[in-house]
């Protein structure tokens, strides 16, 4: 997971290099981006989720955290935090990067915007399967079955124990398996 | 619903990133010349505050010594110790050595066309700051600065859109709080074309027709270049970058995207 120069990024956020910000968004944009995606299930809002997600990471610097040398796992804990907040109150507060000047829309072909749309349907079938589960059990979901994080690595992200996160991802699993087990065949 | 499969990662799309990383640079900028001043103080305030304690105790003291209503006279008992408090040994620290500076940036042209086009070839060379560099039918702009600047690849084959006349944005700093602003843009003229005119006009007012060099493949190469002041304000707020491109008489004219289409550079950010 760790990549060379990652903790010289760190380092560089700790003395306030703004570099150090821009390299750590080049790295793990994508990654924060997709991740904010299936929190949403809309792209244009985890575009924005993902600027406030960096935003955020500067704004604590200081407290910035390298788990095995990789600052991935504390990124995902910031996404967590802002994707949590963002459900709860959907886009309050950091609408206000929705007033910065916005790039004329891409020269998408229908196709893409078709493709697009399908996803976000897609991703928001899903979110509203999970939607029984509690936060904290979906929270885990996300990182570990879904951004491929390790155990230990969720644990750091979220600061729970690493048997927490088996505990929560355990429980997830169970209650999902009964949610979308057929009720005929869990009575046998 | 029984598949809880997610749909497969997709990549952020080019001018959000672009917008998104423009602006995670400035408020990093403006955040740190906020926190150095926050830095700066704090030692003022700590000084004021160890004066005035100096002197509420100088105070204390004297009116001790001289038996103020009733206060008793003499020492602060639990104050002062006559007893010599042994100093930590000075220690004298050692200056490690300077790291290699491994920001993006840092490194020549060849070095820093790694990531962007590999392998890459000199193609032509404007003067000290800029060359083109190409591999196979892609070409980048390298600018070298106080940092080497790499601008993404981009066809030799010029398309007929914003994107080729995107301009690299490096702030310098230039004392005082003030940066010069360097902004540079630079591609293939077409071949075959008869008469090919670029002119770019800056928010400044300033109009800076391209200067154009021949390769030593005969392919000719066009670059721009522009430095201006700035004292840090918001850019965005001013008027946009324009292009004027004269293509064998017909005239186009682009307006340049703040951020979108002023952070053309590849390896680091504006």
């Amino acid at each position: 997971m760790t990549e060379l120069g990652e903790e010289g990024l760190v380092d560089g956020l700790r003395r306030d290099d703004p570099e150090a910000l821009a390299a750590l968004f080049d790295r793990y944009g994508d990654r924060i981006y997709n991740h904010c995606f299936r929190a949403t299930g809309d792209w244009a809002e985890a575009e924005d989720a993902t600027a406030t997600v960096f935003l955020e990471v500067w704004r604590h610097r200081r407290r910035v955290q390298a788990h095995d040398g990789s600052a991935l796992p504390w990124l995902y804990g910031v996404a967590t935090n802002v994707c949590r907040n963002l459900t709860r109150s959907r886009r309050r507060g950091w609408r206000a990067l929705a007033a910065l000047p916005r790039p004329a829309p891409e020269p998408d072909h229908a196709d893409r915007v078709a493709e697009r749309v399908s996803t976000e349907a897609r991703m928001r079938a899903v979110l509203a399967a999970v939607d029984e589960l509690p936060p904290r059990e979906r929270e885990v979901l996300g990182l570990v079955a879904w951004s491929g994080l390790s155990y230990e690595q969720a644990a750091a992200a979220l600061d729970v124990p690493v048997g927490t996160v088996r505990s929560r991802l355990s429980r997830a699993r169970a209650r999902l398996t009964d949610l979308t087990t057929p009720r005929g065949d869990r009575d046998e | 619903m029984s598949d809880l499969t997610p749909p497969p990662d997709e990549p952020m799309g080019d001018q959000s990133r672009a917008r998104i990383r423009a602006e995670l640079l400035r408020t990093a900028h403006e955040g740190r010349a906020e926190s150095r001043t926050r830095r700066r103080l704090v030692p003022v305030i700590a000084a004021a505050a160890v004066l005035v304690v100096a002197g509420v105790t100088a105070w204390a003291v004297q009116a001790g010594e001289g038996g103020v209503d009733g206060a008793p006279a003499g020492p602060l008992a639990s104050t002062w110790s006559t007893d010599p408090t042994p100093s930590p040994p000075a220690t004298r620290e050692t200056p490690s050595p300077r790291p290699p500076d491994q920001r993006a940036g840092a490194g020549d042209c060849r070095a820093e066309l790694a990531n962007t086009l590999s392998g890459a070839e000199l193609a032509a060379r404007v003067d000290d700051h800029t060359s083109f560099w190409v591999r196979g039918d892609r070409f980048v702009l390298c600018d070298v600065r106080d940092r080497t600047t790499i601008h993404r690849a981009l066809p030799v084959t010029p398309a007929d859109s914003v994107e080729t006349f995107r301009v690299s944005t490096r702030y310098v700093p230039a004392g005082r709080g003030a940066f010069d602003v360097i902004r540079v843009a630079g591609g293939a003229v077409p071949e075959g074309a008869m008469a090919y005119d670029v002119e770019y006009t800056f928010p400044d007012g300033t109009v800076v027709p391209a200067e154009t060099v021949t390769g030593a493949d005969g392919r000719t190469w066009w670059r721009v270049e522009h430095t201006s002041s700035s004292d840090g304000g918001n850019e965005m707020s001013g008027p946009p970058i324009t292009v004027r491109v004269s293509l064998s008489g017909v005239q186009r004219t682009y307006r340049l995207d703040w951020a979108s289409d002023t952070c053309a550079q590849a390896n680091h950010g504006c």
